[in-house]
């Protein structure tokens, strides 16, 4: 017990950070997984994190205040926002998805009097422990892996692989992709959320185009086609640089040299149950 | 008199300064193989597309069981009864047959995303009649034994009996199959022909389109022949074998040949 609380002392922040990537890393697979290439996550993430720490901090109003305005002000824009851009497809939606990222950021730094601009907000209290990380990401894991084995995550699937015939089964593609999109929002918010009460700071710079292409990053290093894979990605990549921290200079070129490994040879991503399904499945049959 | 099943009333489409359907009108009845003929280019897969609402057409209605659904998007005509095939053959590749049934039943599975989340007794009671539903369209058109493989890994020709059993998923009071045999072996189309008719035979209305003269002429009831986006001829295989505008949409008009003997060249070339 002792030796867990040793290690708790000195990597605790660390497994928390693994836990909110994780969250951040299936908002944006939320998005892929139907079809979509929706580079907004980070802002919403951003929204989520000014949304409720300005609640708790500024108006000193409870945690459970702040993490459901976290929640809800992100899926409120991005109900606001996909409504006209999702009709977009392809890198236009990441164009505009990447534009409406630097609004908010640049939003952020302006509005002064309610998110202490560039200087960004301090002294937010540390309400968020452990297992809020932990039950937010084990619920959410649970949560989609119910969804995805029903009509919505055929739906999803059916409309990333061919949109024009997922209508004709009628299926209301614009319906299904604002949901796709509103729900990521609000898990991106909601790691937000958990992340400003968890680091007593956040800055508009924090929420920028870097942090967009970090969470795709993971997504895509786990791989797309199943759950794990944004958690593995995510995982992983919070990880990775304090496994190399021994090559001190040399860690971010190792780093990068390792992703560009992954993305060689497995393009994929890490996490493919159907090929490993196939793989062993075929083994077992031989 | 009660509205015709399905109508399609002066329908025009042009795509930019292309006029590709000039004021077709085409009755179908309840029941029955209907087949849909013309030449590349005359407006058959443009006709299907205005009907099951990919394209919205430039002027005319399509009234189908005495509602309009011209103009209306896709998922809607889908839930009035209307399901299709493709010409260029559209699965989804990455998911089991199974599965690819299932998502043909998208709107006719009643319960609400929560009561998935909870599964609730009214979700596993769909879904479990969904799975042997799906497994039974599979074995109308005998690939019952393949129903956990990916549809990506199929043959060609099982493709195109896949695309059928997923059209059939949404229970459509009226089937529009794009060239379903196009690509197929002889041994293939007779397989698939023999099962469109068992198919037709249980109730479900099937229009066609296709170029095997030998499939539509053995197969269809009634024929439309579509020339230059305009509805040339319709009846039976044999009227529409001796119409004059069809032997000359088919092979050009000759002055200086008879009648009777253009018809006799026109009736080889189409069988």
């Amino acid at each position: 017990m002792e030796s867990f609380e040793t290690f708790w002392a000195i990597h605790g922040s660390l497994v928390l950070t693994a836990g909110i990537n994780s969250l951040l890393a299936i908002s944006i697979w939320l998005t892929l997984a139907c079809g979509m290439l929706a580079m907004a996550n980070a802002a919403f993430m951003g929204i989520g994190a000014y949304a409720s720490a300005i609640l708790t901090t500024t108006y000193g109003l409870p945690y459970p205040v702040g993490l459901a305005a976290g929640v809800l002000v992100p899926a409120a824009v991005a109900f606001a926002m996909g409504k006209p851009t999702l009709r977009l497809s392809g890198v236009y939606l990441a164009m505009a998805t990447l534009a409406f990222g630097e609004v908010v950021r640049i939003t952020a730094i302006n509005a002064e009097g309610l998110t202490g601009g560039a200087l960004g907000l301090n002294g937010i209290p540390p309400y968020t422990q452990w297992w809020h990380v932990v039950l937010a990401l084990v619920a959410t894991l649970i949560g989609l892996h119910l969804l995805r084995r029903s009509k919505t995550g055929r739906a999803f699937e059916a409309i990333k692989e061919d949109e024009v015939a997922a209508s004709q089964m009628g299926i209301d593609i614009a319906g299904h992709k604002l949901a796709a999109f509103v729900l990521g929002g609000a898990l991106a918010g909601l790691a937000g959320s958990l992340s400003a009460h968890m680091t007593f700071f956040i800055g508009p710079n924090e929420f920028g185009f870097d942090r967009g292409v970090e969470i795709l990053t993971m997504a895509i290093l786990g791989g797309v086609e199943g759950l794990l894979g944004p958690v593995i990605g995510a995982v992983l990549l919070t990880l990775l640089p304090e496994l190399l921290r021994g090559l001190n200079e040399y860690r971010l070129i190792v780093n990068g040299f390792i992703l560009v490994l992954v993305v060689l040879f497995l393009p994929g991503g890490i996490w493919r149950p159907r090929a490993m399904k196939s793989l062993f499945g075929g083994r077992a049959a031989a | 008199m009660s509205a015709p099943f399905l109508s399609i009333e002066t329908l025009s489409k042009s795509f930019g300064g292309i006029t590709v359907l000039t004021d077709v009108n085409l009755a179908i009845p309840r029941g029955g193989i209907f087949g849909l003929i013309g030449p590349n280019g005359a407006g058959k897969t443009t006709l299907f597309n205005l009907m099951t609402g990919v394209l919205r057409p430039d002027g005319g209605n399509i009234r189908f069981m005495g509602e309009t659904i011209a103009g209306l998007p896709p998922h809607q005509v889908c839930r009035r009864g209307l399901s299709r095939t493709f010409q260029n053959i559209r699965l989804f590749k990455e998911m089991t047959l199974v599965e690819n049934v299932m998502v043909g039943m998208h709107g006719r599975l009643g319960y609400s995303p929560l009561g998935a989340l909870g599964r609730s007794a009214g979700f596993r009671g769909a879904e479990s009649k969904a799975r042997e539903r799906a497994r039974e369209l599979l074995a109308w058109v005998s690939m019952e034994g393949k129903a956990e493989e990916l549809a990506g890994n199929l043959s060609y020709g099982d493709q195109r009996k896949l695309e059928l059993a997923r059209a059939l998923a949404s229970e459509p009071s009226l089937l529009l199959l794009d060239e379903p045999v196009a690509g197929m072996n002889t041994g293939e189309k007779m397989e698939l022909m023999n099962e469109i008719k068992q198919i037709a035979a249980r109730g479900y209305t099937v229009l066609l389109i296709d170029h095997d003269m030998k499939f539509v002429m053995g197969l269809c009831q009634q024929i439309a022949v579509l020339n230059f986006g305009k509805v040339i001829a319709l009846g039976t295989g044999d009227e529409i074998r001796q119409h004059p505008d069809v032997i000359e949409a088919y092979l050009g008009r000759d002055d200086e040949q008879e009648e009777q003997h253009g018809a006799t060249v026109a009736e080889g070339a189409m069988t």
